[in-house]
């Protein structure tokens, strides 16, 4: 088995996949019962979603005086959690879409399941702004439907109602794009799969693909245009989101420096929340030769990026907040800073700011125990920035006769940990029932067929057992 | 003008064009022919056979048969052809009345709707109080509807009629000959008192005994020794133009507080090129609204405050040449006392010295010194003396005598709360059980009609007739505004049953008036004129009673003498809190929840300690201390209170009332959600307990040792202790949220203290033209006393929930209209500020762009509008409000099907769970003056609409209007050079301004700020 390495170059798959094994290799979770450990996995996810669904469902039927809210601070965890998700979604589309783009092929061992990820992390975002409400069942009158109340339209000036849009429409693009990546490789499953019903799903979700050129010609096309349209999304949801603080006349939201500031920081938590899922998934499910260290270092290195911006973005503000000479601004962040809520400000500068400058440190971006803790740090971190925005703005804003303090309720807490439960039970059912990685993708990167000319031909054992016989589609 | 309307006008073309066919069908009754039934009927014939016809007309009969038997009873709904006189649907009525929230007596109006008061607003025409009502008068119409109130006698703790009650005590007064004792709180009802007399001249050695819980005895007996006449003076404090009070709080509570708001602003007005105000001294322990608005306040503990008074008695006995015996106190602050002799001297006849301190010896002084400033007859009248505070101190003590000696046959007890009140409530209640007959009128089971053999259950003075003689000269009248239960009758109607006499309360009202008050009417002539024209306006002035003898002044024979505190020892001051008064109306929930102006505290009375003393024993706000005097003990939370003098310690009385167990349960109920209160506790401690009875008086103060427990109680306050200066380490900047200038200086520049931002140039210079009317509302700070009256007012006409303490805590409450509190300069010497706020109403509003659903908009009339059933509750609104004035229906706080819903205002929906809410600017009233204006069909005049907060407000602070009418009130407040919008600099246009506060002091350096 003698497949060519460059010197200058490390492959990006190791292992020296042949095609077959790359095809054994992602169909191998799907094809096989669940392991104990996917169960266990899978339980405890499952049980803190349902303790989740208790919680949610408890405030609707009491009402949302269960959160820790009150008459200054009229948003809290429910925003807070709302924006974490929304950032975490991004790393998918970044990495499906603008290295995609940018020809970042490396992506490709990972785009699949940072892309679902950033579905399940939307799912979840999306929840927040709807139970946020103090009248839930009436939360489609924030959508601009037909209607005979008047007609009543909705306020296209508050940034709530572009949330609404942003968010739904990068969730409908952020899945048409994962799916349309998605549908070879089902096919690939409906080709090997053995049971009638299994067969009959997948030949169903993989809208007929019979891998023709012309077929795959046309694939590509559709994702490369998918793409295309999904890069100005990475900078629109989060550039909206900011705006629901940025519009506003509160000391501390009202910055005009929050749309590159919250894009660069969503990066900066996607990458790491991606990361932590690679890094458990690899061990997993043995595919540390397709997401290798290279990988991860290189994640390392966009955190190293985008936390450096957000750094920066932290350091303008204070300083904005001084130079400005507006006593209110003033006063907001210097209550950050050694305000009631200082803990948060210090932990959101700790997780995001100091702490990962060790990242520029080669030996331990490769170290993988270390990156992995780093990870959940910056993820800590970043959660905390929104905390921080959100509450210590509001908190004590311009009279002080109405300043308050907070503190989240038991419910308010569960919710947010019910949350994750969401968001591990939906991947955990991904993991288990969509191929994990880009097989036709992955393919791509491989060393196969880039043999020299001056070398000997190899004789490729692996190409008689290519692909399975292709299936004729009848139509 | 009008030209003749020629114009047709035409259903169809067929109708304009008047073709014959049209013609034609006009002539029949229907236009198109039921062709079946005609068929039928004419032809001989008919398509429809006669079986079908029969089928049809069965099967319509059974269906409808089928139909009728559905459903149960019938339900006989009167369509109200025959309209009851008096009530049109959705048509308010108002009666004139007198309300008896205290026995200050204010002059109101009700509002009734469809048969029931839901309102109470000042009776403008009033002589005393002048349109005001505190916040105490504003909650009694909630009493009204308050499910515990009494509906039933009880004899024996059991319901009974009165037929069987009357005959039960009749015949246990027939074995009774003498010593009948009837103890009533304060009786200004002249009508009342000749029925008592009337009754009690049947047993000799009786006698009608007044005890006010909250005692102004000591300055009646004063004058009983001063003058030989026992009369509590009239106090005109517009006339005085130099006011020293001596821990009395005319603005918060003591004796008639609204008719001193209403006269000391008016004495206020900054009016003419060199405007002149009143200057007002005080000198306290504690923090009160009085000392929070004086223009010099003086800490200073009751030995102090003494020294100083006998000092100044001194210097003014010097000044005016009279003799003043060598009573001297302990270390006057010689500055002080020259300061205010100078002022005093200065204003002689037109000042006043007025003294809380429930001491005959103290009070003696201060007369004395208004004696020789001649004062009476200028700023005190005692020849027109009030009758709104009538109670004797030494009479209760000596009835107390009597029933140790079981002298006490039979003891009638009425408006009055012995056993909770007295000093020694606990020996009265021992006493008490022992009397052969003991006879309550009581409203509600309280502490001692629960001990009484006989409760008599009395009606809502909102639901009775009564007569009220405030001052000598002035009668009010007590009309019902809705009918009483059968059961419940006054104490007048009783006596008189008892007697043998009418038993129809107006009839004895009537033939009282007749008899003794229509003799001193002045000018009308027939009494049921007099009546009729008194019952309408709600008061009646008539000739004063027959002038009486005063003699020569003479001072009394006894120095002042108070108690000294030092060392660990601490002076207790008990205080009414403005709400609570003497804990009277403790079961009002309303009241509960009003934050004390001061404090802002709500459902609980604590300890309030200076900053120092708290850190003396390392307790912060909520922790418990056990406050001892002498083995009388109560734990109290500490309320640290910036002001406070470091020796003093105040409570409040008028807490750990009976019956206060009911709220426990206020409140959601939720997974954290606390009750008001844990249950069988009562809210809040007695502290009645410290009050002592001396020689002559009742002491409101005494001597504690404190201590602490390590127990620590969540204290809710509606507003948390930030300084309107940020804390030096935020950078100590001072926001310009209120303001406030010297007399001096205003003189000198009128918009002194009120530094306008620099504005920058505007995109939209009038983005919109409000061409209609434009509504505004101006608020005078420098009037404001804080006593949060309008709170109330703004709570009962808008259907505004109470929510309880757990909620209050949270940061929840519910109130629409607050009043911050703001204190400047170091803990030593603070000044107080007081700032309403509500909905600002910006033109260019933070809140109306950010809702998604438009649920929150503006009118063509500068109103910011929200709109419950389209609002869906993200909040953004209420985090976007600078102001912080919206509130988020957090649960379901409305009860339905309560008796109390009663009180609620039919023009006001109550809104539900998870939807904003806000100030409004009465919009309801808004439309109700421009739709009667229209139906006059005359222009709206400025003053025709009155908004709640504005109408009650005893200091008329607030005003409202159509800026766009230059000539209103509010316009020309706004182009005050005094007038300021918080936040101007923002540029949200408000539509509620702000006027600065002016105290009367020298000329300060004016912090030009602001920038």
């Amino acid at each position: 088995m003698s497949t060519h390495y460059s010197t200058l170059r490390k492959p990006i798959i190791e292992g020296n996949k042949s095609l077959n094994q790359v095809t054994e290799d992602v169909a191998r979770p799907l094809e096989r019962k669940a392991t104990p450990l996917w169960w266990v996995a899978f339980l405890i996810s499952f049980s803190v979603l349902m303790v989740g669904v208790v919680a949610v469902v408890y405030q609707i039927k009491t009402g949302i005086g269960t959160w820790g809210l009150n008459k200054t601070v009229g948003w809290a965890f429910d925003i807070t959690n709302f924006v974490f998700w929304v950032g975490i979604g991004h790393a998918g589309t970044l990495i499906s879409a603008i290295l995609f783009l940018f020809r970042q092929r490396w992506r490709t061992s990972i785009n699949r399941s940072a892309e679902a990820m950033t579905i399940f992390a939307v799912m979840c975002a999306g929840i927040f702004p709807i139970i946020h409400m103090g009248r839930p069942w009436l939360f489609y009158w924030i959508a601009p439907y037909f209607n005979f109340r008047g007609p009543l339209w909705v306020n296209f000036r508050s940034p709530l109602l572009w949330d609404f849009f942003a968010i739904s429409t990068y969730f409908t693009i952020s899945f048409v794009f994962w799916y349309i990546g998605l549908i070879p490789d089902l096919a690939t499953m409906r080709d090997r799969a053995t049971s009638k019903v299994k067969k009959a799903i997948y030949r169903f979700t993989s809208f007929g693909w019979n891998g023709s050129v012309r077929t795959w010609n046309r694939y590509e096309t559709v994702y490369m245009l998918l793409a295309a349209l999904a890069t100005p999304l990475v900078v629109s949801v989060h550039t909206i989101v900011s705006m629901d603080f940025a519009t506003s006349v509160i000391p501390g939201w009202h910055t005009t420096i929050f749309p590159p500031y919250f894009v660069a920081g969503a990066i900066f938590s996607g990458f790491a929340m991606v990361l932590t899922l690679m890094i458990i998934a690899r061990k997993v499910m043995n595919y540390e030769e397709y997401i290798t260290v290279d990988h991860i270092e290189k994640m390392c290195k966009v955190i190293i990026a985008t936390g450096g911006i957000v750094g920066l973005a932290y350091a303008t503000e204070m300083f904005m907040a001084w130079y400005s000479v507006n006593h209110y601004e003033r006063f907001a962040f210097m209550n950050r800073a050694i305000g009631p809520f200082a803990w948060a400000y210090w932990t959101m500068v700790t997780c995001n700011v100091i702490l990962p400058q060790l990242l520029w440190f080669k030996k331990l971006r490769r170290s993988i125990p270390f990156v992995f803790l780093m990870t959940i740090i910056v993820n800590i971190g970043m959660w905390f920035e929104r905390f921080v925005i959100i509450v210590t703005s509001i908190h004590r804003d311009f009279l002080p006769s109405s300043w308050a303090d907070y503190s989240p309720s038991i419910i308010e807490i569960t919710t947010f940990i019910g949350s994750f439960g969401l968001f591990f039970t939906a991947f955990l059912l991904f993991a288990r029932f969509v191929p994990f990685i880009a097989i036709g993708e992955v393919k791509g990167v491989l060393s196969y067929g880039k043999q020299r000319k001056h070398e000997p031909e190899k004789e490729v054992e692996t190409v008689k057992i290519l692909e399975p016989k292709l299936e004729v589609v009848e139509d | 003008m009008s030209e003749k309307n020629t114009k047709k006008y035409w259903k169809g073309v067929e109708e304009r064009e008047f073709t014959p066919e049209f013609a034609q069908t006009l002539e029949s009754e229907f236009p198109a022919k039921p062709e079946e039934i005609e068929d039928f009927l004419t032809s001989p014939k008919p398509k429809t056979s006669r079986r079908s016809f029969l089928k049809i007309a069965g099967f319509s009969v059974a269906g409808s048969m089928i139909a009728s038997c559905v459903g149960g009873s019938i339900e006989k709904s009167i369509p109200v052809l025959i309209k009851p006189e008096e009530i049109t649907p959705g048509k308010a009525y108002w009666y004139a009345t007198t309300c008896a929230g205290c026995s200050a007596s204010c002059g109101i109006l009700t509002k009734n709707r469809d048969g029931r008061p839901i309102k109470v607003e000042g009776n403008p025409q009033h002589l005393l109080s002048k349109g005001g009502v505190c916040a105490v008068g504003q909650a009694m119409v909630l009493g009204l509807y308050d499910t515990h109130r009494l509906q039933k006698p009880k004899a024996n703790g059991q319901d009974t009629s009165s037929m069987e009650i009357d005959s039960a005590i009749t015949s246990k007064l027939a074995g009774i000959n003498d010593n009948v004792y009837f103890l009533t709180g304060t009786l200004s009802s002249p009508s009342t008192k000749a029925t008592i007399q009337k009754f009690l001249s049947k047993y000799p050695n009786s006698k009608h005994i007044e005890y006010d819980a909250v005692s102004y005895s000591a300055i009646l007996d004063s004058h009983e020794i001063n003058f030989g006449q026992r009369v509590l003076p009239h106090y005109n404090f517009d006339k005085a133009d130099v006011i020293v009070s001596f821990d009395a709080d005319f603005l918060g509570t003591w004796i008639s507080p609204v008719e001193f708001t209403k006269a000391y602003t008016s004495g206020r007005k900054l009016e003419g090129k060199s405007p002149k105000i009143n200057k007002h001294f005080q000198l306290e322990g504690r923090m009160s609204v009085s000392g929070a608005n004086a223009d010099r306040r003086i800490k200073a503990t009751r030995e102090e405050e003494v020294a100083i008074l006998l000092a100044i008695a001194n210097k003014i006995a010097q000044r005016s040449g009279s003799e003043f015996p060598s009573w001297q106190g302990k270390n006057a602050d010689s500055k002080v006392v020259n300061e205010i002799v100078d002022s005093l001297w200065s204003a002689k006849g037109k000042s006043l010295v007025i003294s809380g301190i429930n001491d005959v010896n103290v009070q003696n002084v201060v007369n004395f010194i208004n004696e020789k400033l001649g004062n009476y007859g200028q700023t005190l009248d005692i020849e027109n003396a009030s009758k709104q505070w009538n109670g004797n101190d030494s009479d209760v003590k000596e009835l107390i005598g009597k029933m140790k000696n079981g002298q006490v046959n039979a003891l009638f007890v009425a408006d009055s709360n012995p056993a909770y009140s007295l000093p020694n409530s606990e020996e009265f209640k021992t006493l008490f059980s022992k009397v052969p007959l003991t006879v309550s009128f009581a409203e509600h089971i309280d502490e001692t009609s629960s001990l009484a053999k006989f409760i008599i259950s009395t009606p809502h003075f909102l639901e009775s007739w009564n007569d009220t003689e405030v001052v000598s000269g002035m009668m009010s009248v007590t009309q019902p505004t809705v009918p009483a239960t059968k059961e419940n009758r006054t104490v007048r109607q009783t006596l008189s049953t008892w007697l043998g006499e009418s038993t129809d309360d107006l009839k004895i009202l009537q033939n009282y008036w007749q008899e003794n008050i229509f003799s001193r009417a002045e000018g009308l002539s027939t009494f049921q004129t007099f009546w009729d024209n008194s019952v309408h306006d709600g008061f009646v002035k008539i000739k004063p009673q027959e002038p009486v003898e005063f003699t020569e002044f003479a001072l009394g024979q006894n120095a002042p003498k108070v108690q000294s505190v030092s060392g660990d020892s601490y002076e207790l001051v008990l205080y009414q809190k403005a709400a609570m008064l003497d804990g009277k109306h403790a079961q009002n929930a309303w009241l509960q929840e009003l934050s004390d102006p001061v404090t802002k505290a709500v459902w609980d009375n604590y300890v309030c300690l200076s900053q120092k003393t708290a850190e003396k024993f390392g307790v912060v706000n909520g922790d418990v201390l056990k406050v001892d005097s002498d083995g009388v003990t109560v734990n109290l939370m500490a309320q640290i209170q910036p002001g406070q003098h470091d020796n003093v310690v105040a409570i409040a009385v008028g807490y750990g009332r009976m019956g206060t167990e009911r709220f426990a349960k206020i409140g959601p109920k939720w997974i954290e959600g606390k009750g008001t209160l844990e249950e069988g506790k009562k809210v809040g401690k007695n502290a009645y307990h410290f009050t002592q009875q001396k020689a002559k008086n009742i002491s409101f103060s005494n001597k504690v040792q404190l201590s602490k427990t390590g127990e620590h109680r969540d204290l809710a306050l509606t507003q948390t202790h930030h300084t309107i200066t940020e804390p030096e380490k935020f950078g100590g900047e001072r926001r310009n949220m209120v303001r406030e200038t010297t007399l001096a200086s205003y003189i000198k520049d009128p918009s002194s203290g009120n530094h306008r931002p620099h504005m920058t140039p505007e995109l939209w210079e009038q983005d919109f033209k409000y061409e209609g009317h434009h509504w505004a509302m101006s608020i005078d700070l420098g009037k404001c006393t804080g006593c949060s009256a309008c709170v109330i007012s703004c709570q009962a006409e808008n259907n505004i929930p109470v929510v309880g303490k757990d909620e209050v805590f949270r940061r929840r409450e519910m109130q629409w209209m607050r009043i911050d509190r703001y204190y400047s300069g170091d803990d030593g010497d603070v000044d107080t500020l007081h700032q309403p706020v509500m909905c600002q109403h910006c033109d260019h509003a933070p809140c109306e762009g950010v809702c998604p659903v438009l649920a929150t908009v503006h009118s063509d009339e500068g109103l910011n509008q929200q709109i419950y059933n389209r609002c869906v509750g993200t909040r953004y609104c209420a985090n976007n409000c600078p102001y912080k004035v919206r509130r988020f229906n957090w649960f379901d706080y409305w009860n339905q099907g309560e008796k109390e819903n009663l009180v609620l205002n039919p023009d006001i929906t109550t809104r539900s769970r998870g939807v904003m809410e806000k100030c409004s600017m009465c919009v309801q009233r808004i439309q109700e003056a421009k739709t009667e204006a229209k139906r006059l069909n005359k222009p709206l005049a400025d003053g025709d609409i009155q908004l709640a907060c504005q109408q009650s407000c005893p200091a008329d602070a607030i005003v409202f209007g159509d800026v766009n009418d230059k000539e209103s009130v509010v316009s020309k407040a706004i182009a005050d050079a005094r007038n300021y919008t918080m936040l101007e600099e923002m540029n949200f246009r408000t539509g509620v301004s702000y006027l600065t506060k002016v105290r009367n002091r020298g000329e300060i350096s004016d912090d030009k700020h602001g920038h």
